[in-house]
């Protein structure tokens, strides 16, 4: 009779694993919701100190609400920084798009471009992963995962 | 170890978050394709002429024509394109060609005549009082909505303004001549001047009177001259005054009370006349 004890991944090394997934995916939020944004604002002339202020506010609140939600993944913290994070995004692509309607000003020429399905589109993504994130830990919380040893003999 | 399986419903979302940020980043890739290609054609078509609009602004219509487009993205492209002709407030005409779908692949030849009715201009008596007398300036506004349906939507203005001349520019009286009559009175001619540089017919009857410079409350009326001029004509006549001898003295200065009756309205106004 082999008596198996479940394997047991250290506290550390798992925290570290979340540590590198925190530091990748605020790296991919920073060239989504920091870069590409400024870069568009600023090319377009449209850069104001208030929308530099509503950039990097918001990129921070992103940054700190991944970071937390990958590190507390297990945590109710973890799963609020989620659901925030989402609410956070979709809040940020309507505030920063001016509502899918942005108005470009050149000597003489107004341009204004309207993109409503594509910004709801935008907003999909964050309000689906909110949805998601509460389903997931509804499901989590009613049925508990339980450990059990297999004993073969 | 065993797992506990997550729902069927929270498994589902996966795919459903994938499905959706698949389909944004080709809608905007498309969306990207197709805005450079459509105005990397636009660019290239005028840098050579080809496409190229024609506008012309005439005294009454203001026509674009032969803005040749083509769609050489991957969304049906709309135009309309929309344009209005004001002076001041009062809107002189628009006009729109509608909703133009252009489809993948294909081009459309684009006209636009605005017909600019200028007879508005006359319903408004401090419009028609400025036009008269002074130089005012006529709007046009070109609107150009176009977008890829169904997911962007952009609208292009733009305007551009001219100079339209008083109608009754320079205008000015003068003494031309005086002549006896018979013994008690004498004919006075007085010229009239002015340019019509505006694009406005100006037609109308002006009434004149001199006061007189011996007695108050006298006043000698000319007989009532029918005034036209085509824009940009010059126009010149006289107004003939039978005035007592001894009304008129050199070197003095009288006033010329003036009423244009024109379109419905009359101005006064009082002009001073050299003698």
């Amino acid at each position: 009779m082999i008596v198996e004890a479940p394997k047991k991944q250290s506290r550390a090394l798992v925290y570290a694993g979340r540590v590198i997934q925190a530091a990748v995916f605020v790296a991919i939020n920073y060239a989504i919701f920091f870069i590409a944004p400024r870069f568009f604002f600023i090319y377009t002339g449209l850069i104001t100190a208030e929308i530099e202020a509503a950039i990097s506010t918001y990129f921070l609140m992103i940054a700190f609400l991944t970071i937390l939600h990958l590190l507390l993944k297990d945590h109710i913290i973890g799963f609020a920084s989620a659901v925030g994070l989402g609410i956070v995004e979709a809040l940020y692509i309507y505030i920063i798009t001016n509502g899918g309607v942005l108005t470009l000003l050149y000597s003489g020429f107004t341009l204004t471009l309207e993109f409503k399905p594509l910004l709801y589109l935008m907003m999909a993504l964050p309000l689906v992963n909110i949805v998601r994130q509460i389903v997931e830990y509804v499901g989590r919380s009613s049925t508990q995962p339980i450990e059990m040893v297999e004993v073969e003999g | 170890m065993v797992k506990v399986r997550q729902p069927l419903i929270s498994t589902g979302f996966r795919p459903l978050t994938l499905g959706l940020g698949i389909t944004l980043l080709l809608t905007l890739i498309t969306i990207a394709y197709s805005a450079y290609e459509n105005v990397s054609y636009v660019f290239e078509g005028f840098g050579v002429g080809e496409g190229m609009p024609h506008l012309n602004v005439n005294g009454t219509h203001l026509t674009i024509s032969n803005l040749t487009l083509a769609n050489r993205g991957v969304y049906p492209l709309s135009i309309a394109l929309s344009g209005w002709a004001m002076i001041g407030d009062v809107d002189l005409g628009s006009a729109s060609t509608g909703e133009i779908i252009i489809p993948p692949k294909t081009q459309k030849q684009i006209n636009l005549t605005l017909s600019i009715n200028l007879t508005k201009a006359y319903t408004d008596y401090n419009l028609l009082k400025t036009i008269l007398f002074n130089t005012t300036v006529a709007a046009f506004k070109i609107k150009a909505n176009f977008g890829f349906q169904p997911f962007v939507a952009a609208s292009f203005e733009s305007g551009f303004s001219r100079n339209i001349g008083a109608a009754l520019d320079g205008l000015t009286f003068r003494l031309r001549s005086v002549e006896p009559l018979n013994e008690t009175h004498i004919k006075a001619n007085i010229e009239v001047e002015f340019t019509n540089r505006s694009p406005l017919v100006v037609s109308g009857v002006l009434h004149s009177s001199l006061s007189s410079a011996r007695q108050r409350d006298l006043q000698y009326a000319a007989a009532p001259l029918d005034v036209f001029a085509q824009p940009h004509q010059h126009y010149l006549a006289l107004l003939t005054f039978m005035l007592p001898k001894g009304e008129l003295v050199s070197g003095a200065w009288y006033v010329l009370e003036l009423k244009f009756e024109t379109f419905g309205h009359v101005y006064e106004w009082r002009s001073a006349l050299g003698v």
